[in-house]
């Protein structure tokens, strides 16, 4: 087994990818549309806690307000879609820059703040985004969101659209992956282990907290516009603070100090909540069991408890 | 000329002045030393030159430009490196990582998003030479928070050396070595500083490192420089016995 993990290890990042994706477009061959469905929802909710994950588990910024870019990511393609005719493959393509931007606009002002304040920050301005989008309902629809978002062209099945989202996904992925391994990341991680340090190596602290926020953003865009478009809809619940929460107790599910731990647990609490929501309407009551029982036993996540198992470092965190 | 000229500065906090009209140089290739009881403000001195935080009043130039304002990690580019009194490093990267952080940040990679780290064969082969000069090529792949806190110091001198100063500030850098680590890192410093033609201003308690590799002294009292000079005179300044060195002052051949 820890033979087998090391050789997995040698294998070259794009090698990696490409085989995690073989497997998953095995995997649809079998699946019903609901499990068609129900994957491709995960696979977004996965991506939406590594754009967090780049931001709170490598940067060490505890992020309240992550909802604010998936929402507008949502947003952006359903009003271009619906209001303005842009042709929804253009909408989604705008989508994540929209997101960028608005991080560019909102994280300005966060990464002037440290730690608790920072994180305050986000959530000030996440929750002020979603009131503003509560508030103008003649333009986004408020309290009922906007339906009828078209479907792409060239998806006109489940498995269609399970399929451009397993390209998106590993797309996003391997990026991401790319980005990890990166000095841009490197430095990234000194600066959560040391700000202070970190600008006396000569590194421009927030000028790094900032593009990180803005990459994060861009990512968290992508899912929103999938999401949009996988569900033909949008509603105002993107932008709440709730929704900030999803990535970020996915990321300590699966283990924030890695790569697929944020990946795994964001997929995983999604495949939860469907199945548990069959039996019981308890599900946040059996969600907020399952963090404590993170925070208390696991505190590093599945990945965490894996790699004890392998005998490896727990702390170690590049890809 | 001098490299570094500090003039008259004073720093408070509250109603404590911790640096008061403190003036003092440092030619290029010196060594220089500022001693004092804890609590004198050394550390204080250090904060302001490499823009920790700013003087109240008074000047700071380095190489002929005023320094003051200016935030940390544009002092560290003009070629002011420092070390720290505390073991200041990162904690959750390897020793390798730690000082790769700090090359690839001096060699402006910091912004390089999508090539491997460790496929950057000069940045890695620098790395490699720093951790060979601070003697810590055996802990590369250890984690830095679990290291010896001697090792946690000389990590300290080789992030401030992956910046190739023209001047180095070292807050009591042998502060929890052993004495023949103490000894290795003294020959260290010294050899860089006649090496590079590097410049260095160190505080230590330690008085054997002071007289045994400083060129001049200042001795500081209450924020206050009180004496200045050559070691031998220094030794047998009348003030500075009564004030801080006491018996402590080894003999000078
Ligand atoms: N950031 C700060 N805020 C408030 N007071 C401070 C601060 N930094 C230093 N001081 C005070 O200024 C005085 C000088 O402190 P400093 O650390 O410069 O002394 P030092 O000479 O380095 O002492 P030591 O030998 O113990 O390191 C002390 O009284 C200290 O308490
Ligand atoms: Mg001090």
């Amino acid at each position: 087994m820890r033979q087998l993990w090391q050789r997995w290890q040698a294998l070259p990042a794009v090698l990696q990818t490409l085989v995690f994706a073989l497997v998953f477009a095995l995997l649809g061959l079998g699946m019903t549309d609901f499990q068609l469905s129900l994957v491709s929802e995960m696979l977004i909710a996965a991506l939406f806690a590594l754009s967090l994950n780049l931001i709170m588990g490598y940067g060490g910024m505890v992020h309240f307000g992550h909802a604010a870019f998936y929402g507008l990511g949502g947003y952006t393609v359903a009003i271009l879609t619906l209001r303005y005719g842009v042709p929804t493959w253009l909408a989604m393509g705008l989508a994540p820059f929209v997101a960028a931007l608005g991080a560019v606009i909102i994280g300005w002002f966060c990464v002037r703040r440290v730690r608790l304040y920072f994180s305050i920050l986000t959530l000030a301005f996440g929750q002020l985004l979603y009131t503003v989008v509560f508030q103008a309902a003649d333009f986004t629809g408020g309290d009922n969101g906007l339906l009828g978002i078209p479907k792409l062209p060239f998806i006109n099945s489940e498995a269609d659209f399970y399929y451009f989202t397993l390209v998106v996904f590993f797309v996003c992925f391997f990026v991401i992956r790319l980005l990890v391994n990166s000095p841009f990341v490197l430095v990234l991680r000194a600066t959560r282990e040391n700000a202070e340090r970190a600008q006396f190596v000569g590194v421009n602290v927030r000028r790094h907290q900032l593009i990180v926020f803005v990459i994060g953003a861009f990512f968290a865009g992508v899912s929103g516009a999938m999401i949009a478009e996988h569900n033909s809809l949008v509603a105002v619940d993107m932008f709440f603070w709730a929704t900030s929460s999803e990535p970020i107790l996915g990321s300590l599910l699966g283990g924030m100090y890695s790569l697929v731990g944020p990946a795994i647990g964001g997929a995983l609490l999604i495949y939860l909540e469907v199945t548990i929501t069959r039996f019981t309407l308890y599900w946040p009551l059996v969600l907020g069991i399952l963090t404590v029982f993170i925070v208390l036993v696991a505190p590093s996540g599945l990945v965490g408890l894996v790699r004890r198992w392998l005998g490896q470092s727990v702390a170690e965190d590049s890809a | 000329m001098n490299v570094l000229d500090v003039q008259n500065i004073y720093k408070a906090f509250g109603g404590l002045q911790a640096t008061n009209n403190v003036s003092l140089t440092v030619a290029k290739g010196e060594i220089v030393a500022v001693i004092g009881p804890n609590g004198a403000g050394k550390s204080t001195i250090f904060n302001q030159i490499s823009g920790y935080f700013a003087p109240d009043e008074g000047k700071i130039l380095f190489e002929g430009r005023n320094i003051i304002g200016l935030p940390p990690q544009e002092i560290v580019r003009l070629g002011i490196g420092r070390s720290f009194q505390r073991s200041n490093i990162f904690p959750r990267l390897t020793t390798f990582e730690n000082v790769q952080t700090a090359v690839l940040s001096y060699e402006n990679k910091a912004l390089h998003f999508f090539r491997p780290t460790r496929s950057y064969n000069e940045v890695n082969a620098r790395v490699q030479e720093i951790l060979e000069a601070i003697g810590l090529q055996d802990s590369a792949s250890q984690l830095a928070g679990k290291l010896s806190l001697g090792d946690q110091k000389r990590l300290e001198i080789g992030l401030a050396l992956s910046m190739r100063p023209k001047m180095m500030l070292l807050d009591e850098p042998t502060a929890g070595m052993s004495p023949e680590e103490t000894v290795a890192t003294v020959q260290l410093v010294e050899h860089l500083a006649h090496q590079y033609g590097m410049s260095l201003l160190f505080t230590e308690h330690d008085m054997s490192v002071v007289f045994g590799i400083s060129q001049r002294i200042y001795v500081l009292h209450q924020g206050q420089i009180i004496a200045e000079g050559k070691p031998q005179d220094i030794s047998k300044n009348p003030e500075v016995q009564r004030v801080y060195l006491g018996d402590d002052v080894p003999h000078q051949p």
